[in-house]
């Protein structure tokens, strides 16, 4: 889809400059998560990792989805870059590719000051994690973080108050990740199928939201 | 006959059990400029949105340059100048990042987009401006807007409230484009309270009033009214009379008279002559309220105290 990459390169470029408090704020986030990453990694424990990852996708795509969804759409400006000549399938894609990428940025500076303080004090190196554990890990948030940012979008138009789509978004992946939890304890569940869910789940969330910016919903009022 | 640019037959638009237009029809050709009025609530940013393709109409025909807006096409925005209610702008990039966005999403090329800007903003100080558009004025904003609205000089300008929060020389500037538009054989819907920049720019006007379009006459070319707040007295009304070349009536305190704006200099002349003779002249000004008069007309006086 022509036009993503434009979406894509303009999120970047407003968000890198963004006033300097934005970046204070995101920097004490990934201090704070790396720091409760740094005190997990010398158990290991791959169950304990995976809540971690997940539900720091969430406020990490969910803060995302406010800046490039909620608030374009509410300020109105999201009227004029529906008529700017792309079409509207490519501004959705832009905006969830950046959002998912903008996370992935997230988790890996996050895991680097992990990795870093945990090597300051008290560093056993992946100790208990396999290979495979750490794709499954990785899988995970890619999944989770494509799940927010197309739950994010749906919801951004759908919801009748679109702020508190963080919240509804951290709800969503909280039944999900519930829902596999209740599951895995009656039955064995192979690692990829909590990643697969997310995809299938965001992806159902992309073609509602697809729906969606088509309809006049786009532009109405949240109360509409 | 040529195409035309707009066409609205019987459009129909409600949201839930509020009807905003019952039966609106339009039809605009190239090369002219609607000014379109009305009063709050009365639907004008809807008509513009369903022309955008941002509403869809319960029934009737929307077509905007033969094609149908709702099909959300990109080919037809890129023939479109859009100016909104709000700026649209990535509030922390600069102008120039915003338009070189805009020019991408258009399909202009940097070269195209660097010529316009030189060639139609460089009197103005707004491009050169580095900082975030966030941090802009409304005024400063609007002006953003006008340059992305006209940027490749599109077939057709849908512009809401485009000259609010204009200075003087901006406001000039704005004129000066859709003039230049319209010679180039665009078409131009401005919808706007400010009556000043419907009256200078448009060629006809259609007030939206109960879900449906009333056109008003076409506006007077050429003379325009003047007024000079004096006292009552025959001999002044003659000299008017004489230096105008037509007729004068005394009403409210004051004489009025139509002018052509090329002979405006006759004016501190007869100043001139109506202070020799005594005359305590109290005001001296135009009449700038031609489609104003028209409107209070139309609406009538306000049910609650009878005032407009």
């Amino acid at each position: 889809m022509k036009g993503i990459g434009i979406i894509i390169k303009n999120e970047w470029l407003n968000f890198i400059r963004s006033d300097r408090g934005v970046f204070l704020v995101y920097g004490i986030l990934i201090a704070v998560w790396s720091i409760v990453l740094a005190s997990n990694l010398h158990r290991s424990a791959f169950e304990t990792n995976t809540l971690w990852w997940i539900f720091f996708s969430v406020i990490v795509s969910g803060t995302f989805s406010n800046t490039t969804f909620v608030s374009e759409r509410l300020s109105g400006a999201l009227e004029i870059v529906l008529t700017c000549g792309l079409s509207r399938a490519a501004i959705l894609a832009g905006k969830v590719v950046f959002i998912i990428c903008m996370s992935v940025l997230f988790g890996l500076l996050c895991y680097g000051c992990a990795l870093a303080e945990a090597a300051m004090t008290r560093f056993v190196p992946t100790a208990g994690m396999t290979a495979g554990d750490a794709a499954a890990l990785v899988a995970l948030y890619l999944a989770a973080c494509y799940m927010n940012a197309a739950c994010g979008a749906w919801l951004s138009i759908r919801l009748g108050n679109p702020r508190l789509s963080h919240f509804a978004n951290l709800l969503v992946l909280g039944l999900i990740v519930g829902t596999h939890a209740l599951l895995a304890a009656f039955v064995l569940i192979p690692a990829w199928a909590l990643p697969a869910a997310l995809v299938c789940m965001g992806t159902l969330f992309m073609l509602f939201a697809l729906r969606d910016f088509a309809s006049e919903r786009v532009v109405q009022p949240y109360a509409f | 006959m040529p195409d035309p640019v707009i066409t609205l037959a019987h459009v129909r638009k409600s949201f839930g059990r509020t009807t905003v237009f019952v039966d609106v029809s339009l039809e605009l050709c190239a090369g002219s400029v609607f000014g379109l009025v009305g009063l709050n609530g009365a639907g004008k940013t809807t008509l513009i949105r369903i022309l955008l393709g941002l509403l869809k109409p319960d029934n009737g025909t929307c077509r905007v340059l033969g094609h149908e807006p709702w099909r959300h096409q990109t080919d037809l925005y890129r023939m479109l100048g859009v100016v909104l209610e709000h700026n649209g702008f990535w509030g922390n990039l600069s102008v120039a990042q915003n338009m070189r966005f805009f020019a991408k999403a258009k399909g202009i090329g940097r070269p195209d987009l660097e010529a316009y800007l030189r060639e139609q903003w460089a009197t103005t100080a707004i491009i050169e401006k580095k900082g975030k558009v966030k941090y802009f004025s409304r005024g400063e904003k609007m002006q953003c807007a006008l340059c992305r609205a006209f940027l490749g000089w599109p077939r057709l300008y849908l512009l809401d409230e485009p000259a609010i929060a204009l200075d003087i020389k901006a406001y000039d500037h704005f004129c000066g484009l859709v003039r230049r538009a319209r010679e180039q054989g665009a078409t131009v819907v401005i919808s706007s309270h400010q009556l000043d920049a419907i009256e200078d720019l448009c060629d006809s006007v259609g007030i939206l009033e109960n879900g449906t379009i009333t056109f008003l006459p076409a506006k007077k070319q050429g003379r325009r009214p003047w007024l000079i707040r004096a006292q009552m007295r025959p001999e002044y009304g003659a000299v008017i009379r004489e230096m105008t070349g037509g007729e004068t009536v005394y009403r409210d305190g004051a004489w009025r008279f139509d002018i052509h704006p090329a002979d405006t200099r006759v004016i501190g002349a007869m100043v001139t002559k109506l202070a020799a003779m005594g005359c305590d002249i109290g005001e001296v000004r135009e009449e700038s309220a031609g489609l104003r008069e028209s409107l209070r007309k139309y609406y009538g006086p306000s049910r609650d105290n009878g005032v407009v």
